[in-house]
Order: structure tokens, then C-alpha cells, then sequence
């Protein structure tokens, strides 16, 4: 059929055999290239072989720059640990939004502290050793701490927060949360939140603007627990409409002034006095900018909480770690 | 041998061309396959987590974009999705309507669960599941804040919370068709007004007009009988405050002072309008002066003029004495009406030693018009009054 006459014709097919050699190395070149890149990035995942001294924050710092996201590789590839020996998929949107699973939903226990002390008659102080057992066991129990505003942008329905997430609140802002409190959660790790009443601030065992600026450069979030710590529900003996009224308008707008002047920040959550609220309360709550309202009632935070009643369980000091226990609902089983 | 050597290169050449499609990559590296995560899919698929499902199939399809099986998987799954969240919102929305909230709530969360992105569910959920802080108010014709407060709290003085919950004003027309948002009050709270609270309203009311001076003829007098009143306080002060901005605007330097100076120095920018106002007040003032003195040294050169010394000498001691020559004017005329005082002075002592004694008390007179610290004119005033005393006894 072929006849190869000359030396030409033999450098012709000889040119062809070349580039044939020539293109398929080219093709298992870019495969081998494909499939061995690592990481391999895609628009919403990125594939990534695990290297013999990662760990999940490690490649959360190193993919998402905050470790603290570990939690999402983990809960996405179902693992506790990366291994070296299998690639995992790190997500880069939410996956889960609102926690919602086919046998109900996920709730988030914001935790309620008031003051940590020398536990005796007054059930609102809580002892050192009982509130270390308590950060130790939602530590070496999986739960991750968030911060308020991570809680808020959840109940937005904007973003995704791990599966066992607690919130830790602290009311009125007395001294022992830098002495007792600041500590334990420095050395768990964990967010925090202080509603301090200005009203309180700076006196004898309150906590003075000087700390909370501190605990503030610290990582802790402050908020505002209104001027006084007056029930924002109840009109006082002798006091007519309009002065509940204007004094609510002080409760709010005042503090909320204080704080920004002093601390350059803008209050947008609210811890009740005693928990109470009403209609009026939020609608000048919305009126003056506050995002979110914690009260006392204890229940169940799904992510469509009305988050201007956003429950909280207040720890007692007469609370032992089965008690303690008992608060942290974090799965709702059923619609 | 020449075929041969050509059988032999166009197999090799297909050899290799082949054998490309069948490498893949270096042997210590061990990828996820797409089916890896085609298989997760699945598993999600078949526990109704359809959403999660459609992730890890785009996870596939991605590694895979040529393997038509998955994107049609991905297309069909994208229906499915929709169809089905589409109707939980739709089964949702009646229960909704028909005021079943729980069997609501759950249509709501199923439709979000099968897409996050059903937002309509969202709003549903949320709306479902709790009451408004406020009511909505459509207004109607010939409403006016008191009508309308009366109708939802029935109290007519509670119009002020519509001012205060909505981008109104008290002078604000209200529209028929407008919404307004009511706040809900509790119960409880139903204590009628104080009269002291009422003329607060319309305080309040009278700023929004910004007629000032009205509202603080009331906050005054309130704050007379209360003066721990806080509100009216507050409302004094904005009254004050305003008050003072406008006589600046209209050049009244005087009364806008006057209403600075009853606020407090801390309040907004008050010290530093005091003192921009003291500032003008002090060169116009000083312009006035300037003007003052201009006019007596011309009237004074004139006296002068006509020889009316000492009215020339009154008018130049209203100069400053800085003012041009004045000082050495006064000097001048002073020494003029000395020599004058001195010329009546004689006259005087002549007449006196010729017994006339009353032309003398007349020319010594004139020497103290001009030189009232004459003492030897007054002096002999005196002894000439006194003998005239003795002559008339004696007559």
C-alpha cells in the first residue's frame, strides 16, 4: 500500500512518529498535572491531600485564614482528624444554612452569667472551680463558643455555625468577671459577651471603664444592659404614660451614648434588666438601632428565633454539671 | 524493509498517542475520584438531603464536567429541588392563612430545607411565628394624629408615639393611603396624662412648628412649678438653642445672646457661639464709637466756631480722648474759658469794692459756669450773700 522509495519519505514518516511521541506526552503531562496538583480549587470546594503535620486548623488557617473554621471541614467530611492518606473537600459556602436536617433542627444555648464568686446565699454568683467544670466540659465535649454576632448573622439565615455552638453571656458587668471569669475563658478560648449597665459601671464592685476597655482589647464583646437595670416592663408608683415612656428612651439611648463615647463601638444587642421586654420596648429598640434582644426565658434558640426575645439559660451557682448539662440544647427534634 | 520500517513507525505512533489516554498520574498520589463523590450524592439523595446532595454532585461534575450522567443528575435534581420547596411554601401559606402555625412552621422549614434559597418560605417562617411590634395603619381621610391615636389606643394624647415611630412631623399632612407604623402598647400601661404632660405635647408640637417663643413661654412656666422637669428641661434647651440660631441669622446679636446665655455653656457648641457673638457685638460697639466720635468733634469745631466754648468743651469731653486733637482742643478751651473765669472774676472784686454787691455775685457766678473749682469765686459768693443778708436786717 505504502511505499517508502526514498530517504525523504523515510524522514517524513520518521517526523510523524516525532510529533505523535511529542503530543501524547504533552496529554499524560497535563492529567498527571490535574490530578496531582494539591490543593485542586474549585469555585464553591477546594480538594486538599492532607500533609503529615496538618491538622484540621491548620488547614482552616491555611484555606479559610481563621482556624477557628476547622469545624467545617471536620462536619462537612464527617471526620475528626485529617489524614494523609485521604484528600478532604474544604467547602466554601455554607452547606447546612439555619442546621436544618430531615429530623428537625439545630438550636444554640446562650448561656446566662451574672457574677463568679465565693458561692453562698445568692444564687447568681458562681464559684470558680464550678465555672471552670463547666468551660472544661464544653471544651473537652466538641462545643464551640461563638461570638453574638456570629449568633445574629445564624439567625439570619446567613451563615452556618457548627454543630454543637453555645453562646456565653455575661449581665451587668461586675468586677469579678476580670477576676474570676476572664482568666478561665482566656484560657478555653472562648468569646464573650458583657452587658455591663452604665449606670453600675465604675462603682465599688463594678467593673470600671479602664477594665472593660481591657477585656474589650481582649477579644470580648461589650453590650449594653440599659442606664439603670430598671424592669423596662413595668411603669413605676405615680409615673403616667409619658413618663415610662421618656424613661425608657433613657434606658436605651442613653447607655447605648455612654458606650460609644467611651468605648468607640456601636451597641447593637441588649440583655433586659431581669429578662422582661414587650412590643413598645422593641419597637424603640429597632427605632434606635439595637440588632437583637437577650431575655431570660429558657427554651430553644432555632435559627428563626424572633431575635428580639432571644432566650438565654441563666447558670445558678447552685448548678452542678448534671444541671449544667441540662441547658445545653442544642438539637430539636421534629418541625 | 521499507514497509516494514513504516508498519513499524505508525504503530508506535499510535501506541503512544493511545497509551496517553491511559496514564493518569504518579503513583503515591491517591485523588478522589469523581465517583467518589457521585456516590456521597447518592447517599445524601437517598436521605431526602437533596441540598447537600446537589453540592457533592457539583463536587462530580467538577472533576468530571465531561460525564454527561452527572449533569443531567444536577439538572434534574435542580427541578426536583425547586418543585419540591415550591410546594411546602404553598401547602405552608395555606396553613399559614388558615392560622395553623405549627403545621405552617413545618411546610416552611421542609421548603427551606430543600432550598436554602426560598426566601418567600423565610419571610413566612419568621412572619408566621411572631407578631409584629407594630400595627400598620392605613390612613384615611380627615385623620389627623389624635384621631388616629384615639382610634387604636383610645387616647387622643398618645399621637405623639406616631411622630415619634414615623418620618413625620406635627405641620406633616397626613395623606390619605399613607401606612403608618403603630407601636403596640401593652396593656397595662393605660394612666391617663398629667397636665404638665399635656402642655409637653404641645410644647413638643410647637417646636416641630418652630415657633420657639410659644414653646417657651410653656416649658418656662413648667419648669417654674418642676424644675427637675427633665423633658421640659431638654425641650427648653433645643427652644433656647433655636431661638438664639435665628436671631444670629437675623443679625439680633443682643437677643440672640440673651438666649444662648440661658443654656447651659456645655451644651453643643454654646461657649463658642457666645463667644463669636460677643465678638461682634464688641466691634459694632466699636463702630458706634468710631461714628460717636466722628460726629461730637464736628459739633465741638462748630461751637467752637460760633464761640460757644463751653458747649464746645461738653461736646468734645463725649470724644474719645485718643480721638484726633481733642486733648489738646480741651486744653485750649480750657485755658480760653480759665481767661474768661478770670476776666469775670475781676469784674466781680470791682463791683463788690463799689458796694454792688449783687452785679459782683453775678459776674463771680459766671467765673464758676466756667471754672467750677474757682474757690475764690465761691468764697466770695458767700461774703457778698452774707452782707446782703446784714444790709437788708439792718434796713
Amino acid at each position: 500500500m505504502f511505499q517508502l522509495n526514498t530517504g525523504r519519505d523515510i524522514f517524513i514518516a520518521g517526523l510523524c512518529l516525532f510529533f505523535s511521541i511529542i503530543l501524547s506526552s504533552c496529554s499524560i503531562n497535563k492529567k498527571a498535572q490535574t490530578y496531582s496538583q494539591n490543593p485542586r480549587i474549585y469555585n464553591n470546594f477546594i480538594i486538599v491531600k492532607p500533609e503529615k503535620n496538618d491538622s484540621l486548623k491548620s488547614i482552616a488557617k491555611k484555606y479559610y485564614n481563621d482556624s477557628s473554621k476547622a469545624w467545617m471541614i471536620a462536619e462537612f467530611n464527617n471526620i475528626e482528624n485529617p489524614t494523609t492518606d485521604k484528600e478532604i473537600v474544604i467547602p466554601l459556602r455554607p452547606f447546612r444554612l439555619g442546621g436544618l436536617y430531615p429530623m428537625g433542627y439545630q438550636t444554640v444555648p446562650v448561656l446566662a452569667y451574672q457574677r463568679f464568686g465565693v458561692a453562698g446565699n445568692n444564687k447568681s454568683i458562681i464559684s470558680q472551680a464550678g465555672f471552670e467544670a463547666q468551660m472544661r466540659f464544653l471544651k473537652e465535649n466538641g462545643y464551640k463558643v461563638i461570638t453574638l454576632d456570629q449568633l445574629i448573622y445564624f439567625f439570619d439565615f446567613k451563615i452556618q455555625i457548627p454543630e454543637k455552638s453555645v453562646a456565653i453571656t455575661i449581665d451587668e458587668g461586675w468586677s469579678s468577671v476580670i477576676d474570676i471569669a476572664y482568666p478561665i475563658l482566656k484560657k478555653y478560648e472562648f468569646p464573650a459577651t458583657v452587658f455591663i449597665y452604665t449606670g453600675f459601671t465604675g462603682g465599688k464592685k463594678a467593673l470600671s471603664w479602664e477594665q472593660i476597655r481591657f477585656l474589650e482589647k481582649e477579644g470580648f464583646d461589650i453590650q449594653c444592659q440599659t442606664l439603670t437595670h430598671r424592669n423596662l416592663t413595668k411603669e413605676k408608683k405615680d409615673e403616667s404614660f409619658f413618663q415610662y415612656f421618656n424613661a425608657l428612651e433613657r434606658e436605651l439611648v442613653d447607655s447605648k451614648k455612654l458606650i460609644k463615647k467611651k468605648l468607640n463601638k456601636e451597641c447593637r444587642y441588649i440583655a433586659y434588666p431581669y429578662g422582661k421586654t414587650n412590643h413598645l420596648v422593641v419597637a424603640m429598640l429597632k427605632k434606635h438601632g439595637y440588632r437583637a434582644g437577650f431575655t431570660t426565658n429558657r427554651g430553644e434558640n432555632p435559627f428563626f428565633v424572633d431575635i428580639y426575645n432571644i432566650n438565654r439559660c441563666v447558670i445558678y451557682g447552685d448548678y452542678d454539671l448534671e444541671n449544667f448539662k441540662k441547658n445545653l440544647y442544642i438539637f430539636k427534634k421534629g418541625y | 524493509m521499507n514497509k516494514i520500517a513504516l508498519k513499524l513507525i505508525l504503530v508506535s505512533a499510535v501506541f503512544f498517542s493511545g497509551c496517553s489516554g491511559l496514564i493518569n498520574i504518579p503513583s503515591d498520589v491517591t485523588p478522589q475520584k469523581h465517583h467518589h463523590f457521585y456516590e456521597i450524592a447518592v447517599e445524601y439523595h437517598n436521605k431526602d438531603e437533596l441540598h447537600i446532595a446537589l453540592f457533592y454532585f457539583n463536587i462530580a461534575a467538577e472533576l468530571n464536567p465531561e460525564n454527561r450522567k452527572i449533569t443531567e443528575k444536577i439538572a434534574s435534581l435542580k427541578q426536583t429541588i425547586i418543585h419540591k420547596s415550591e410546594s411546602h411554601l404553598k401547602k405552608g401559606i395555606l396553613y399559614y392563612e388558615k392560622k395553623s402555625c405549627g403545621a405552617a412552621q413545618r411546610e416552611f422549614l421542609t421548603a427551606l430545607r430543600y432550598n436554602p434559597e426560598n426566601y418567600d418560605a423565610l419571610e413566612y417562617l419568621k412572619k408566621n411565628k411572631y407578631s409584629s411590634n407594630f400595627i400598620k395603619y392605613k390612613v384615611k381621610k380627615e385623620d389627623t394624629f389624635k384621631s388616629i391615636a384615639k382610634k387604636i389606643y383610645n387616647d387622643n394624647e398618645k399621637g405623639f408615639l406616631i411622630l415619634y415611630f414615623n418620618k413625620v412631623n406635627a405641620q406633616t399632612e397626613l395623606k390619605p393611603g399613607t401606612i403608618l407604623n403603630l407601636p403596640v402598647i401593652p396593656k397595662k400601661i393605660k394612666k391617663p396624662l398629667r397636665a404638665d404632660e399635656k402642655e409637653l405635647i404641645v410644647a413638643n408640637a410647637l417646636i416641630d412648628r418652630k415657633d420657639y417663643d410659644s414653646a417657651l413661654i410653656i416649658l418656662v412656666n413648667i419648669l417654674k412649678n418642676d424644675p427637675e422637669n427633665r423633658e421640659a428641661a431638654k425641650l427648653a434647651d433645643i427652644s433656647y438653642y433655636q431661638s438664639g440660631e435665628n436671631f444670629f441669622q437675623q443679625k439680633k446679636y443682643f437677643n440672640s445672646l440673651k438666649m444662648f446665655h440661658n443654656l447651659n455653656p456645655e451644651y453643643k457648641d454654646v461657649k463658642n457661639r457666645i463667644h463669636i457673638i460677643k465678638e461682634i457685638i464688641k466691634k459694632q460697639i466699636q463702630e458706634a464709637e468710631k461714628f460717636s466720635d466722628e460726629v461730637c468733634y464736628a459739633k465741638g469745631i462748630k461751637l467752637c466756631s460760633q464761640k460757644k466754648y463751653f458747649k464746645a468743651i461738653k461736646m468734645f469731653y463725649k470724644v474719645n480722648p485718643d480721638y484726633k486733637d481733642v486733648k489738646k482742643i480741651i486744653i485750649n478751651i480750657r485755658k480760653l474759658l480759665n481767661e474768661q473765669a478770670e476776666s469775670h472774676y475781676k469784674r466781680g472784686v470791682k463791683y463788690f469794692v463799689n458796694e454792688k454787691l449783687n452785679k459782683a455775685i453775678s459776674e463771680w457766678e459766671k467765673t464758676l459756669n466756667l471754672n467750677p473749682v474757682h474757690k475764690e469765686a465761691k468764697k466770695n459768693i458767700q461774703k457778698a450773700q452774707a452782707l446782703l443778708e446784714k444790709l437788708q436786717k439792718v434796713k
